[in-house]
């Protein structure tokens, strides 16, 4: 006797679609299944296994009795519960998952096991290049799949879950690009009889196979005819396999046998009865008849003695046919609920004829839907093109006005007028009430030069998407236009408008300006700062040098502390200047300043220590600069985490310039000198940007510059707090804010921070509209 | 680059050439992260060969900035799935060498002290997976930049309970410990272009101990694009297809939640003194104002 192996089946069936086999399915499928699975089973022996496409798990659970370890990789998630529900082990896990990329290590599986996969995939090639990554290099992988010349005959109905059957060439042919060894089988259920050699040594020669073809003749064939399904044992190895495999379906086919006979030869019996017994009946019955026509005495009594006996047989035989027909009757019945489980079963079959065409409508819906949806996008198409051509139509006027302004201004700057008027201009910048009649000139002479002529859609569009633009150069941008601009980002959230700005920050972010390679210098001021760090930023300026086509660029550093060694950092190219001791951010900044304008600089870059320059931040501040010829500060945008305080989406415009990275040109320094001194840290460049602002520079946040600057999750120390506040009495007092320096010096007295003597030399009346201490710290409206 | 005791590799996840400076700005972030050694996976979805030396020589200035990290780029190249989030992830994993994993959407961004704070938790509290805290950005995108209009925190869970009945941590605010995780439970589910993330994070937080415990700690910014190209559900997302692919993903979420068991050791963390032998996350969450001790 052989192994003796449990049946697996779940508590719950899932019900069959026609898509994967269930253990509630009987007869030819689960026949071949069983098989393909019970094969498998011979060779998954302390194998760690993989099913893919395992469904309802059933196979797995099969192999898993003598493997290792099985996975079960299903698609379905349905499947996968069903089969973690049902078939429980500690050798066996089911996990979602395709088999085109399975979820699964390189060379983790000694078997792979795949039936009735390969068909429903149309990327064979990639789920064999699966198989073949996650088997190891004696891996062997068994493969099923139906033989589409027999399965799929022309005239047969299709498989709808098939979307790709192979021909016997095709499946040989692909599984031999993937193993150098294969051994095929081929498979068809059937009800039969088996005769196999009692010694397999002594083999020779394709089985000889007999088939019933039709009531009155068979077939012989050397080999099975018309397989349905192609098995492959597939491996890197050479193999040895028996010869054949056999499934006997015992129970079901020997009983059925069995019944039919008993059933016919009792039909028989009784068919045979029930002739006899009409026969006699009819004899009897004209033997009646006879008598009744010849009343003699002497006849009559033994006629009488014959009918007697012969009532006597009739009475037997009527019980004996009472009998005979119970037994009809019972096969009778038998037939009948034959035909009741037939009827059923059409009835199933109707209602998925019926689950069908309800599918069918469900997709035809979807297409109307999708056909709506392209309606709709067709004109949602027609209308944005017509916006584009209308923005297109703009964009070629300012274009042409932009052109038109450009004349203008170079005229203006080589004009004997501008050159008569440079010392008014150095005059008002000393008068600053003086500054406006140079400015109204300038101004007028501008609005003449690019005032667009903005098409009536747009006009009617909102105000946002475009303003005259003299109105964003002008360089007296009083700070109250930035809170106007912050409105305008609210505003601005269609994507025709959002689009229509592209035209004008390329400009203002000069994007495609040719860098003229000025002499770039960038400045870092360092404290106690970590070797690593200075050595980042310093190569990432180097690097946006590089970027940026600047071959002059210097990076120089002075340092407040006493722990960066110079020769530590030589290697990048620095130049040091000596430290003077702990003179504080703007003061320390201010000497880097003069050493790097008087070596030549046109350019001076402020850098923290503690940050880095994205590749192509100097490119981008410094085509920004060259837009303004000089005439703007700077400021890159911080990250990760941008300062909050508002700026331009259009213009550029900002509050004030952060000195976290400042670009600072010639011409500003020239004006306004350096930082103030007087700040020890914190606040100089808020101070330093209203100064430019009220000098007439512009005030620029660069969103293209990135500047890494490290400000997340750093911890606030009381001293950071106390220098801050400072700085902010400092700043109120010098920009006549009693009320800010009235607020902050509560807080430095809660702080326990005694009254400190301050004279930082106040500005003039006049530039104090330039400060705003409406919103503390930020000294902006802020976006968040 | 390979360092299997302190190592973290980063998969960035990369389908479309014309969104570099996107991608740019996170492999930025990558490079101002204080943590080494740092390998970045960068997985392309189909890029031609063209498109990859020109991707690699704009990448390139970033790695020579001194102390950069390491940067491999891997190419999908099989034309299925069409959309190929989840294999362009299970291809970085495939090539991860590190102990530590973490990933990062290439229009996301992290602090520089996240993978810092997260492998010391991974480290301190002996765990399998650590969570950070991440913000969200909401953002008009320009050609040249991205302008930032305001800043939330819409990710509002606590703990891993929290996270099991509903999502609240993207796909780069937490690191695996591939010592405490065994390698089968790494991949992203082929079949989801949905919630691919949380499914991977369902079935890891199941089966090992997590700590949640900087979730309140900003790790980075999830930026939520006004013109709509974020993959997640928004209210622009209502045309008729990408809403029953949001069911059909949140389906397959419940799905994983009636299969997948909670492991004994994870019960355990949730105070659960005696492991209920295959409790399922749905039935841990049906049972969870029976539980003591909330992680």
């Amino acid at each position: 006797m052989g192994e003796i192996f449990e049946r697996e089946e779940a508590k719950v069936a899932l019900g069959f679609t026609g898509e994967r086999l269930t253990s509630d399915v009987r007869g030819q499928v689960e026949m071949e299944h069983l098989h393909r699975y019970f094969f498998a089973r011979a060779f998954a022996r302390g194998k760690d296994v993989l099913d893919i496409a395992s469904g309802e798990g059933y196979g797995s659970a099969y192999l898993a009795k003598v493997a290792r370890s099985v996975v079960g990789v299903e698609i379905n998630p349905e499947s996968v519960a069903h089969a973690s529900e049902n078939y429980s082990s500690s050798s066996l896990r089911f996990i979602l998952g395709d088999a085109r990329t399975i979820p699964l290590l390189d060379e983790s599986v000694d078997l792979v096991v795949s039936f009735e996969t390969l068909e429903h995939l149309y990327e064979q090639e990639d789920f064999l290049s699966e198989v073949k990554r996650v088997l190891r290099p004696n891996g062997v992988l068994i493969l099923s799949t139906p033989d589409r010349d027999i399965y799929s005959p022309i005239v047969a109905p299709v498989n709808k879950y098939h979307v790709k059957e192979l021909d016997r060439n095709e499946f040989t042919s692909m599984i031999a690009n993937y193993f150098p060894y294969t051994i095929e089988y081929i498979q068809r259920p059937m009800l039969g009889s088996a005769m196999l050699l009692a010694d397999q040594s002594k083999a020779a020669g394709a089985p000889l196979v007999f088939e019933r073809r039709g009531e009155g003749h068979f077939e012989a064939n050397a080999g099975l005819p018309r397989p349905l399904y192609r098995i492959a044992y597939c491996s890197n190895n050479p193999i040895k396999l028996p010869s054949s495999s056999l499934y006997i379906e015992t129970s079901l086919v020997d009983l059925s046998d069995h019944l039919l006979r008993e059933a016919r030869a009792e039909l028989s019996l009784v068919s045979a009865k029930l002739a006899g017994i009409e026969k006699e009946r009819d004899e009897a019955l004209l033997l009646q008849n006879t008598s009744d026509k010849a009343p003699d005495e002497n006849q009559r009594s033994p006629a009488n003695r014959d009918i007697l006996s012969l009532t006597e047989k009739i009475n037997d035989l009527t019980t004996s046919n009472g009998a005979l027909t119970e037994q009809r009757d019972i096969l009778e019945h038998l037939c009948q609920r034959l035909k009741v489980e037939l009827n059923e079963a059409v009835a199933k079959a109707n209602g998925f004829a019926i689950e069908a065409e309800a599918a069918r409508k469900d997709a035809a819906r979807h297409v109307e839907l999708s056909d709506d949806l392209r309606r709709e996008l067709t004109t949602r198409c027609k209308q944005t093109e017509m916006e584009r051509a209308n923005l297109l139509h703009t964009v070629e006027i300012l274009s042409d006005a932009a052109k038109n302004a450009e004349i203008r201004v170079n005229a203006l700057y080589g004009s004997t007028t501008w050159r008569l008027m440079g010392p008014l201009r150095r005059l008002g910048r000393r008068l600053p009430r003086l500054t406006n009649i140079p400015r109204r000139i300038l101004r007028s002479f501008l609005a003449r030069a690019v005032e667009p002529v903005v098409p009536p859609a747009l006009q009617t569009a909102g105000p946002a998407s475009l303003q005259p633009i003299q109105g964003k150069e002008t360089p007296q941008l009083p700070p109250h236009t930035i809170e106007q601009s912050e409105s305008l980002a609210v505003k601005r959230k269609s994507d025709s408008l959002r689009k229509s700005l592209a035209p004008a920050q390329a400009r203002w972010l000069g994007v495609r300006r040719r860098i003229e390679t000025p002499s770039v210098s960038v400045g870092v001021v360092t404290y106690n700062t970590p070797m690593a760090e200075f050595r980042r930023l310093v190569s990432s300026a180097n690097v946006g040098f590089a970027e940026a086509g600047v071959r002059s660029g210097k990076v120089l550093y002075i340092d407040n502390g006493t722990e960066l060694i110079y020769d530590d950092v030589c290697d990048l190219g620095v130049t040091q200047l000596k430290g003077i001791g702990n003179v504080g951010f703007g003061a320390a900044h201010n000497l880097l300043m003069r050493e790097a304008f008087n070596d030549g600089a046109a350019v001076y870059i402020a850098a923290n220590p503690d940050g880095f320059f994205h590749p192509d931040a100097i490119s981008a501040l410094l085509q920004m600069s060259s837009v303004y010829g000089g005439t703007a500060l700077i400021e890159a945008s911080q990250f990760p985490v941008e300062h909050p305080k508002i700026f331009d989406e259009e213009t550029f415009d900002t509050a004030w310039a952060s000195g976290a990275c400042l670009l600072i040109t010639k011409e500003i320094y020239e004006v306004i000198g350096g930082f103030d001194p007087a700040f020890f840290m914190y606040c100089e460049d808020v101070d330093y940007s209203w100064r430019a602002k009220a000098n007439d520079f512009a005030i620029k946040h660069c969103a293209r510059a990135k500047f890494f600057h490290a400000v997340t999750n750093r911890k606030d120390s009381m001293e950071v707090r106390r220098r801050f506040i400072e700085s902010g009495v400092l700043l109120a007092t010098k920009w006549g804010s009693v009320e800010f320096e009235t607020e902050l010096t509560k807080e430095l007295l809660l702080m326990g921070v005694p009254s400190w003597e301050r004279h930082p030399a106040p500005v003039p009346r006049s530039w104090r509209g330039y400060a705003n201490f409406q919103h503390s710290f930020s000294f902006s409206e802020t976006r968040w | 680059m390979f360092d299997f005791d302190r190592g973290i590799d980063v998969i960035v996840r990369f389908h479309d050439y014309s969104k570099l400076r996107e991608l740019e700005k996170a492999i930025f972030s990558l490079i101002a992260q204080n943590y080494r050694p740092l390998n970045i996976h960068v997985c392309l979805q189909r890029f031609s060969v063209e498109d990859i030396v020109k991707l690699k020589e704009r990448l390139a200035p970033f790695f020579a900035i001194e102390n950069s990290p390491h940067l491999e780029v891997h190419n999908f190249e099989y034309e299925h799935p069409l959309d190929a989030r989840s294999s362009l992830v299970n291809l970085g994993i495939a090539r991860a060498r590190s102990r530590f994993l973490a990933f990062l959407d290439y229009d996301d961004i992290l602090y520089p002290e996240a993978y810092d704070f997260l492998i010391n938790r991974l480290i301190s509290s002996n765990v399998g997976i650590a969570f950070g805290g991440i913000q969200l950005a909401m953002i008009d995108k320009y050609s040249e930049f991205d302008f930032v209009k305001e800043k939330s925190q819409p990710f509002v869970g606590l703990n891993l309970l929290d996270f099991m009945a509903e999502n609240f941590c993207p796909i780069h605010s937490f690191v695996v410990d591939r010592t405490k995780v065994i390698d089968g439970l790494l991949f992203f589910d082929t079949n989801m272009n949905r919630n691919e993330d949380y499914d991977f994070l369902l079935r890891v937080t199941a089966e090992v101990v997590s700590d949640f415990s900087l979730v309140k700690t900003f790790m980075g910014e999830y930026f939520l694009k006004s013109d709509g190209s974020n993959t997640i559900l928004t209210i622009s997302a209502t045309s008729s297809q990408s809403v029953i692919e949001w069911k059909r993903a949140e389906n397959f979420i419940e799905a994983r939640r009636n299969i997948t068991r909670v492991s004994p050791a994870v019960q355990r963390s949730l105070g659960i003194s005696s492991p209920v032998e295959g409790l399922t996350i749905r039935g841990l969450l049906d049972a969870k104002s029976l539980l003591l001790k909330p992680n």
